[in-house]
């Protein structure tokens, strides 16, 4: 998929990253709005391909953490959001479907339901 | 050229300075956003609260009653609408910020030599803006 693709997609859906997969539907890759600046600021086609920004690494929290610990993952590793996997805490192998995501936002939502 | 005029948002939010960290945290989940500028009485903008910030705030244990004060950065990367979009972007790489504000210089009514202008904020341009100009 190209970065213009991607970027169609996340404007169209509202969100600020992307699961990029492999033809057999396996997670390969992250591209976020972040990564968009940065391709941008350099000076990168949007025809080309988002294999070429997307960051290969997946950090990921479990489940049951609590919203401080995934605030915690997020600051220490500079990202935005956590893949939801089970037993997972900081960097994580990612061979399937995260059970989902929770973003800086969500985090946000959450404490403001707190008061 | 795409110009920051044309995929800023007009508007910003703010809180002032005696706000709190959960004041920050209400507006930014009622209004959906991830920043806000902090402005004194007198109208000038002194600080900006990112959702960072308060991520930042969180994993250090602060109160929901801390001041902005304690948690805001200063007000210093902006742009102007005349600016580029590819420009606008490199800012942002090189800052690692998702948001710029964007001013207009204003002479305030009592100036000083320290402080001959007033910067004051009129919109934001933000990363997602940034993906709607690669989307097209």
């Amino acid at each position: 998929m190209s970065l213009r693709d991607a970027a169609r997609v996340m404007r169209n859906e509202g969100i600020s990253g992307l699961l990029v997969v492999n033809s057999a539907g396996q997670p390969v890759g992250v591209v976020s709005d972040t990564d968009m600046v940065r391709a941008l600021s350099r000076g990168i086609d949007k025809d080309s391909s988002v294999a070429g920004i997307m960051s290969r690494s997946f950090f990921g929290v479990s489940p049951e953490a609590t919203l401080q610990e995934a605030a915690r993952i997020m600051k220490e590793n500079g990202v935005s959001r956590l893949f939801v996997v089970r037993g997972a805490h900081g960097k994580t192998e990612l061979s399937q479907m995260p059970e989902g995501i929770i973003s800086i936002s969500d985090i946000i939502s959450a404490m403001a339901g707190w008061g | 050229m795409a110009r920051v005029r044309d995929y800023m948002t007009r508007g910003v939010y703010t809180v002032d300075e005696n706000a709190t960290l959960e004041d920050v945290v209400r507006v930014m989940a009622r209004y959906r956003i991830s920043g806000v500028a902090v402005v004194g009485e007198d109208g000038d903008t002194l600080g900006v609260v990112s959702d960072t910030d308060v991520l930042n705030a969180i994993v250090e244990g602060r109160s929901t009653d801390t001041r902005v004060s304690e948690i805001m950065m200063p007000f210093t990367l902006i742009v102007d609408e005349d600016t580029s979009v590819e420009e606008a972007a490199r800012i942002m790489d090189r800052e690692r910020v998702h948001r710029l504000f964007v001013v207009k210089e204003e002479r305030p009514a009592k100036a000083t030599l320290s402080k001959p202008y007033l910067q004051r904020p009129v919109g934001v341009i933000t990363s997602s803006d940034i993906v709607r100009f690669v989307a097209e």
